[in-house]
């Protein structure tokens, strides 16, 4: 029993020490969101105190956050139908063998993974200006869908590709296509590993700023341009701030929460193939 | 129902040769095994009648019509796959269905077939279940299920049985055998197990990898009496028959063989050298009406109903069943094994080909 005493707890200190590390900021930012003002920047910090709530309806109200708030989800579903739309299909057929060009399309799929995303940004922008879609929900998830895209084939056909061919085969026999293949066998068995995926991209699209900040000024602007919209020109509103981080968080916290199984074995295929 | 031609049938991988000059014809409502060691390319010819599998020469025929570029729906032909290849996100019902769904039948249509295959397969009470939640056998049935509800032109079978434990691969061999009878179908059936071979063929198709054979993946393909009696050449005479038939190369003469240093008359055209073959169950123990040798027991096997005894000859290792009406011979035993000349198989020992002698031909 001893010999094995050690390597555990040091295994659990890991984890707790890396939990802490990461979770600190956050908790912090809630202290903050929680305290009156003139407790949330006192030295030394007040650890204990009556949570305020006032903050958080402040934040909600401010205007601009709650139609934020709405961008973003709209953003985040637009964009994932978006890339899925095209990374099912894409998937299942870099998964066969017959598909010609799939060694190049695979490995440029993972170059495209690796560019950085703000590369496309400054010509989407002029060409936005030009066609109109600048400042649109649905121009802002058009460029979200083309960076969400690799990854998004990436993941799904690692998943597809736990499904055995005998089922698209035993299909063909009779008589169903290929995007019945797809829709009606590939899609329900995969379902899990695609929920995760469309959770990953969402929680990427959430979170993103530098393309928002370029390519909306005001009426698709997302979240992540609200929270930052709250340092003023004189002074930063802290708690109204910190309880919209809060605010900003939680939607994305708990679908991780939901699917962390399947996040988990989604992120792990690939290193374990 | 449908006959099934395979016409100078070649199948590559890249450099490597899988099936070479196959030319199979197979009539209607017959029952066929293609039976083989592993990586014979019994899977790939099936596969290839299904549509599955490109060709690199040849042509298929099913019932006259060339389908050798045939799309595999168009082909009407039904597999069951090793490992059943059932649709896990869907009921045992939907599953078969599936194919009758995507061909936008009448659903009322759909639901009385359905019923009545379960019924045939006895699968009534899990129409319902998905397939996760069956045993081996009953999936094993989902699988026969679909195809039966197709009415297919052929039933391709790849190793239906091999994830079954033996006494229940018994019970569905037999079934399978009566719904062949029943429904009087074309069938072609892959195993690797001669016990199947043997008691489900019609006919049976003996393949051998390329890299064995050499020119042709198809050693012989006859009824499994034929194939036991008469088989065409030594690959075929060692794979089906268990334990194996015994094989020793001797010289011949003028007029006949020479075995043990005896000279045993055999009335053909011989090669200088040739492999003589016969079976285990054939030995007698004793003098016989053919040559005779004398052996010594190295060990005895009890099956209960027959003993199989090793021994060592001057020919080499020697095996025989032995009836239990007899006595077990004792391990170190010398015995004198009577080889009868009616049972004895011969063979060129240069291509392997069987050589029958004159009075038979
Ligand atoms: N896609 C492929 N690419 C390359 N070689 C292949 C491919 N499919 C099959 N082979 C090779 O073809 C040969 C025949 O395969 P096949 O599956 O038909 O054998 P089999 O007789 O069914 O064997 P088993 O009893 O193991 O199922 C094997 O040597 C296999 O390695
Ligand atoms: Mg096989």
């Amino acid at each position: 029993m001893k010999p094995k005493f050690l390597p555990q707890f040091g295994r659990y200190a890991v984890a707790v020490t890396a939990a802490v590390v990461s979770f600190f900021p956050i908790l912090w930012i809630a202290m903050i969101a929680l305290k009156e003002r003139t407790d949330a920047f006192a030295i030394p910090p007040v650890w204990f105190f009556n949570p305020v709530w006032e903050h958080f309806a402040k934040a909600w109200t401010t205007s601009g956050f709650s139609g934020a708030f709405l961008n973003s989800v709209l953003v985040c579903a637009i964009g994932n139908v978006l890339a899925f739309a095209i990374g099912i299909p894409a998937a299942y057929l870099l998964n066969q063998r017959r598909t010609p060009g799939r060694k190049a399309i695979l490995v440029w799929l993972l170059i495209s993974y690796m560019l950085p995303e703000f590369l496309f940004v400054i010509p989407v922008y002029v060409l936005y200006q030009a066609i109109g879609l600048y400042d649109t929900v649905i121009g802002l998830a058009l460029v979200y869908q083309i960076f969400t895209l690799p990854f998004t084939i990436w993941l799904v056909r690692a998943f597809f590709a736990d499904v055995p061919a005998a089922l698209a085969e035993a299909a063909r026999l009779e008589g169903a296509t290929t995007a019945q293949i797809i829709w009606k066998i590939y899609v329900p068995i995969a379902a899990p590993g695609l929920a995760a995926t469309a959770i990953l991209n969402a929680i990427k699209m959430w979170n993103e700023l530098a393309i928002a900040l370029a390519l909306t000024f005001d009426r698709a602007q997302t979240v992540t341009l609200a929270v930052a919209g709250f340092r003023g020109y004189a002074s930063i509103d802290w708690g109204a701030m910190a309880a919209a981080s809060i605010i900003v968080i939680l939607p994305m916290a708990f679908f991780a929460i939901l699917a962390q199984r399947h996040i988990v074995q989604g992120l792990s295929l690939g290193s374990v193939k | 129902m449908a006959t099934v031609s395979l016409r100078d049938i070649d199948i590559s991988y890249g450099a490597t040769t899988v099936v070479k000059s196959l030319n199979m014809e197979i009539a209607e409502g017959e029952f066929t095994v293609l039976v083989g060691p592993s990586g014979c390319g019994k899977s790939t010819i099936l596969r290839l009648i299904a549509g599955l599998e490109a060709r690199s020469a040849g042509e298929v025929f099913i019932d006259g019509a060339n389908v050798s570029d045939a799309d595999p729906a168009a082909r009407n032909v039904a597999m069951v796959f090793q490992n059943y290849a059932l649709y896990p996100n869907m009921t045992v019902a939907e599953n078969i269905a599936f194919g009758m769904k995507i061909r936008k039948t009448d659903p009322a249509k759909i639901d009385s077939a359905v019923r009545e295959v379960a019924r045939m397969v006895g699968l009534t009470d899990h129409l319902a279940k998905r397939p996760g939640k069956l045993s081996g056998g009953q999936r094993q049935r989902v699988a026969l299920a679909r195809a039966i509800v197709r009415h297919p032109k052929v039933f391709l079978f790849d190793e239906p049985l091999s994830n079954l434990d033996a006494e229940f691969r018994a019970s569905i061999r037999l079934e399978l055998r009566q719904l062949h009878k029943s429904l009087g179908s074309t069938m072609i059936y892959v195993t690797h197990d001669q016990v199947e071979a043997m008691t489900m063929g019609d006919r049976i198709a003996v393949l051998a990898p390329i890299a064995v054979a050499g020119s042709h993946n198809l050693m012989q393909f006859d009824t499994p009496d034929t194939i036991y009696r008469k088989p065409a050449n030594l690959f075929v005479a060692r794979f089906i028959g268990s334990p194996k038939m015994n094989t020793f190369e001797v010289d011949t003469t003028a007029g006949g063989l020479k075995v043990a240093g005896r000279e045993v008359p055999f009335a053909a055209a011989l090669p200088p050298r040739v492999v003589v073959g016969i079976r285990p169950e054939h030995i007698e123990v004793g003098e016989a009406a053919g040559p005779s040798l004398s052996a010594k027991v190295r060990v005895t096997e009890n099956l209960g109903h027959e003993y199989l005894v090793f021994t060592d000859t001057a020919l080499g290792p020697i095996t025989l069943r032995v009836s239990d009406r007899h006595d077990c011979p004792r391990d170190g035993q010398d015995l004198t094994l009577g080889l009868p000349l009616a049972r004895l198989h011969v063979f060129d020992a240069a291509t392997g080909e069987r050589i029958e002698p004159d009075s038979a031909r």
